[in-house]
């Protein structure tokens, strides 16, 4: 180690810290969420420009929930799975078009007169020789509504590229308009579930949109919250903070085995409880859904 | 300033790419533990992003955002007490096979949870990061003197965690883990 002589005499706790670093989980660079949060502390060193976001995340905050809705799910009026592209057949090959997304309609709503839906994006699992075009098509998209995120480096894409994952986009539209403030990643892609995975109840939880302490939103007239769940959920209660329980709508969306339950948060209440149950009506375990508690 | 922003941007992330691993497991001595390893790894990576046209033209490019990653670790536990990560120290490991290896990792995981964040820092810049106490100094934003007192005292302590015997008369990490 060191030349030093008291250094030297300790060399066994450079050793022994040598073993210990070797049990860091070595996980990829988040690269898109470091290059998007060094922009929101350069950005927030421009106070004027802060000061103006801030007054519009107040202004667009301020008002109540004018609805808590889902898309309808199958017993409701009309179909909760919207795919963009048609029906099976067309469907079915949009599975297999790496640049093809297919859309799935997650929740829709009207929040102080505005109309907003939000979306599911499943990028096929591209192989790795197409990997790169994928990732750099989807950033495409994405950067149209969203300049900040830096388009993809070969390099990355052939470093982190899964054999067993979809590319997943989720977004929001008011208006008819797509907004920024989107998410990306990847998920578990159709037939590529393990047994194992498969019996998982939830396989995260987050806000949409909400990027932390530094800029926190809301950026949508409603605050939208997503759930991923396990194949196997059939159905799932939230009791909220006045007392009341609700089952909410849980979205099967095509092409993946990720199920999602998306919702707005309500301004009036706070969840107390998340209960999840699978089709045959027996209760599984929650892995620790706290949204909106 | 003349050069694209796709450029940079490219360079940042082959640069992040580069240092991560290294800087994760920094992060996790300092830290203790996987998660808070991970953010405060990402919290240094977007200041060092947000700041890239100055760390790009430091000397050393990773020992500036190393600094950055100590000064995180040092805001983050400045208003907390030292975490303890275990209730005990195990007082002794078991023969020297996988597990008991296994078990003085998490002893002087442990051990260095223990240390004041200071002293903690010290001990992992210069005996992880192989900094000399100048180096250290440099990377702690304090003096010499400060780094070699804070060394001294956290060494002191790791010398008498009793887990941590059989590692005292090791000098070199070999066999399978």
């Amino acid at each position: 180690m060191s030349s030093n002589g008291d250094h030297d005499a300790d060399v066994w706790i450079g050793l022994g810290m040598a073993q210990a670093a070797a049990g860091t989980r070595i996980v990829p660079a988040p690269l898109a969420d470091i290059v998007q949060g060094g922009r929101r502390i350069r950005r927030r060193r421009r106070t004027v420009v802060g000061a103006v976001a801030l007054a519009s995340v107040v202004a667009l905050g301020g008002g109540a929930l004018a609805q808590l809705r889902p898309a309808p799910t199958g017993s409701g009026s009309a179909t909760s799975l919207v795919p963009a592209a048609a029906p099976d057949p067309a469907a079915a090959l949009a599975k297999r078009d790496p640049l093809r997304p297919a859309r799935t309609l997650l929740a829709e709503g009207t929040t102080n007169g505005h109309a907003w839906k939000v979306w599911r994006a499943i990028w096929p699992l591209a192989p790795k020789e197409r990997a790169y075009e994928q990732a750099v098509a989807l950033w495409q998209e994405r950067s149209a509504y969203d300049p900040r995120l830096t388009r993809p480096t070969e390099e990355f894409v052939r470093q982190y590229w899964q054999p067993d994952s979809d590319l997943v986009n989720d977004y929001v539209e008011v208006d008819g308009v797509r907004q920024g403030h989107d998410s990306g990643g990847s998920i578990v892609a159709d037939g590529h579930i393990s047994e194992q995975a498969s019996r998982q109840t939830t396989f995260g939880a987050g806000m949409l949109g909400h990027y932390g302490k530094d800029e926190p939103g809301p950026f949508f007239p409603a605050e939208i919250g997503l759930v991923d769940l396990g194949p196997r959920v059939g159905k799932v209660f939230v009791t909220w903070s006045d007392g009341t329980r609700t089952e909410v709508p849980i979205v099967v969306v095509p092409f993946s085995p990720i199920r999602v339950v998306a919702l707005a948060q309500p301004q009036d209440k706070r969840s107390t409880l998340w209960e999840f149950f699978d089709q045959d009506g027996q209760k599984m375990p929650n892995e620790g859904t706290t949204l909106f508690r | 300033m003349g050069e694209p922003k796709g450029d940079r941007d490219e360079e940042f992330q082959a640069f992040v790419i580069a240092v991560w691993p290294r800087l994760l497991r920094t992060a996790y001595l300092l830290a203790g533990e996987q998660y808070a390893a991970e953010d405060l790894v990402q919290s240094a990576a977007e200041r060092a992003c947000a700041s890239w046209s100055k760390v790009r033209r430091a000397d050393d490019p990773y020992a500036y955002v190393r600094r950055i990653l100590v000064n995180q670790h040092a805001r983050r536990t400045r208003r907390r007490p030292p975490e303890l990560l275990v209730e005990a120290v195990p007082d002794a490991a078991g023969t020297e096979d996988g597990y008991a290896r296994s078990d003085q990792r998490g002893a002087l995981l442990a051990a260095l949870a223990t240390l004041p964040p200071r002293q903690r820092q010290a001990v992992v810049l210069r005996h992880w990061e192989d900094l000399s106490d100048s180096q250290t100094a440099t990377a702690m934003g304090c003096s010499v003197g400060a780094v070699r007192s804070h060394a001294a005292k956290g060494i002191a302590k790791l010398r008498q965690v009793s887990a941590l015997v059989e590692l005292k008369d090791r000098t070199h990490i070999g066999g399978a883990v």
